[in-house]
């Protein structure tokens, strides 16, 4: 039976005829923070089965995680039997003790500034939208969409840099990941459930701001994932039917097999180069072999660092290959789509 | 070639050099120089108003630069780095604001285009 919220919010235990909280909310500061400014009051509003949802208030808030070493968000469960689930489920024993890095907080002036920011970026996500349903069901240039996106992505990996980005910005920038990396849908939970994965922390608060919130590389690719399966299984099935005996299937295999990899599709590919990039080097840091799960994810880090790595050169060699022949029809309709916007008088360099 | 090489650097960057964040500036900078080099001198697009639209992106990629600086321990005042803040955000907006707006006139044309293209052909059909 989970405890109601007055009891976690007012409830105490004895111990050592010393008398502590049931649930005690304490908050670190880091090497240069002013203790002095991260007072705060806590209050538990919200729980379930299985989660249980704090909320702190800050008298400073801007001053929260403001320095190189972030904060300390630390949560101990003084009477750990009293947040039992309805199933029985109970908290492990090495987590009665939690802690956490403090996210940049916003100040009680920042919310108007921050709801205009969130509108403008709301109205381009749905902007994006549109034109992505366009482009599909019209036809349209898809290509226009990935060039406004491939800056947007340079954009906002920068804030993962080890600097200390003010809460107003961060959350922009968090916002604004859903853009550069079509991330729409979040694949995380089921992945979990279907590898049988404990959730993981973010390699640093930095990451996490930007939305890469695990380390395991499928998790970060979010909505990728699917497109990069489907992209696969797509490629796989374009090789069956162009191996097939029966003439009409090998013609749309190999209209499917130039679609794939001569088409707008590979633009996407490219343009999600840099998160599968960033994804993929977050979990080859620590590759884990422990489990069925953990054995996914490493062999899939492995073998997409590998792709990483080749698909720059491969793809280089090729350009420079054809280049003579670029401006060959048959090459045009073929390939068109690598190089279509590029000025092939200034000579092979530009396919670099 | 350039354009995936750059993207993996970033990548590397921000994973790998999380302890030197002097490096990650300079190593992102000089990627910056270098693309607007590649703009400049070779001139890779058909287009003038590509070369421009990118030189432009690469302006507010490095203005975005600019401003990761003054978040570092360089600018103590936490005050400071919320108006800051703002001004990050306001750039990073109005660079999707342009590219919004050259991505819709684009598919409208686009559309107008092919919209035109279909009825002349059935006119010449008739």
């Amino acid at each position: 039976m989970v405890p109601n919220l007055t009891l976690i919010n007012n409830g105490t235990i004895m111990k050592d005829g010393k008398t502590y909280p049931v649930l005690e909310v304490l908050v670190e500061p880091g090497d240069d923070s002013d203790p002095d400014k991260l007072t705060f009051v806590w209050n538990a509003t919200a729980q379930t089965n299985t989660t249980l949802t704090l909320q702190l208030y800050f008298d400073q808030a801007r001053w929260v995680s403001s320095n190189s070493n972030p904060d300390k968000f630390i949560l101990i469960f003084r009477d750990p039997l009293m947040f039992t689930g309805q199933n029985g489920l109970q908290i492990e024993k090495e987590h009665y003790a939690l802690e956490r890095d403090l996210p940049p907080q916003l100040g009680a002036d920042d919310s108007e500034a921050q709801a205009v920011i969130g509108d403008a970026v709301e109205g381009a996500k749905n902007a994006v939208r549109v034109n992505f349903v366009l482009t599909l069901v019209l036809s349209a240039g898809l290509n226009q969409l990935l060039q406004m996106i491939h800056t947007q992505q340079l954009v906002v990996l920068m804030p993962i840099f080890k600097v200390i980005m003010p809460a107003n910005a961060s959350l922009l920038f968090a916002q604004m990941m859903a853009i550069a990396a079509f991330d729409f849908f979040e694949t995380g939970p089921y992945l979990d459930v279907l590898l049988n994965l404990q959730p993981s922390d973010p390699a640093n608060s930095n990451f996490a701001a930007v939305g890469f919130e695990s380390r395991f590389v499928m998790h970060n690719m979010g909505t990728l994932l699917l497109a990069l399966i489907f992209y696969l299984v797509s490629a796989i099935f374009a090789f069956i039917m162009r191996k097939m005996c029966c003439d009409i299937v090998v013609h749309k295999g190999q209209l499917w097999h130039e679609q794939l990899f001569y088409g707008t599709l590979i633009n996407i590919v490219n343009e999600s180069y840099s998160i599968f990039s960033v994804s993929c080097l977050i979990n080859i840091q620590k590759l884990e072999w422990s489990s069925a799960g953990l054995i996914v994810m490493s062999t899939t880090a492995i073998i997409l660092l590998l792709l990483i790595l080749t698909y720059p050169l491969v793809y280089g060699i090729f350009m420079v290959k054809i280049f003579e022949e670029l401006r060959n029809e048959e090459v045009k309709k073929k390939h068109g789509e690598f190089y279509k916007e590029l000025n092939l008088d200034n000579g092979s360099w530009v396919a670099f | 070639m350039w354009f995936l090489v750059r993207r993996f650097i970033l990548a590397f960057i921000v994973v790998y050099m999380q302890t030197a964040v002097i490096w990650q500036i300079s190593l992102m900078t000089m990627t910056i120089i270098t693309q607007v080099i590649i703009l400049g001198r070779l001139q890779p697009f058909v287009l003038p108003s590509k070369t421009k639209y990118e030189l432009f992106s690469e302006v507010v990629v490095m203005l975005v630069m600019y401003h990761l600086i003054c978040f570092t321990p360089f600018v103590p005042d936490v005050d400071m780095r919320f108006r800051l803040g703002y001004s990050v955000s306001a750039i990073v907006i109005a660079h999707l604001a342009v590219s919004m707006a050259i991505l819709l006139r684009i598919t409208y044309l686009d559309l107008k285009f092919k919209y035109i293209h279909r009825n002349a052909t059935k006119v010449h059909e008739k």
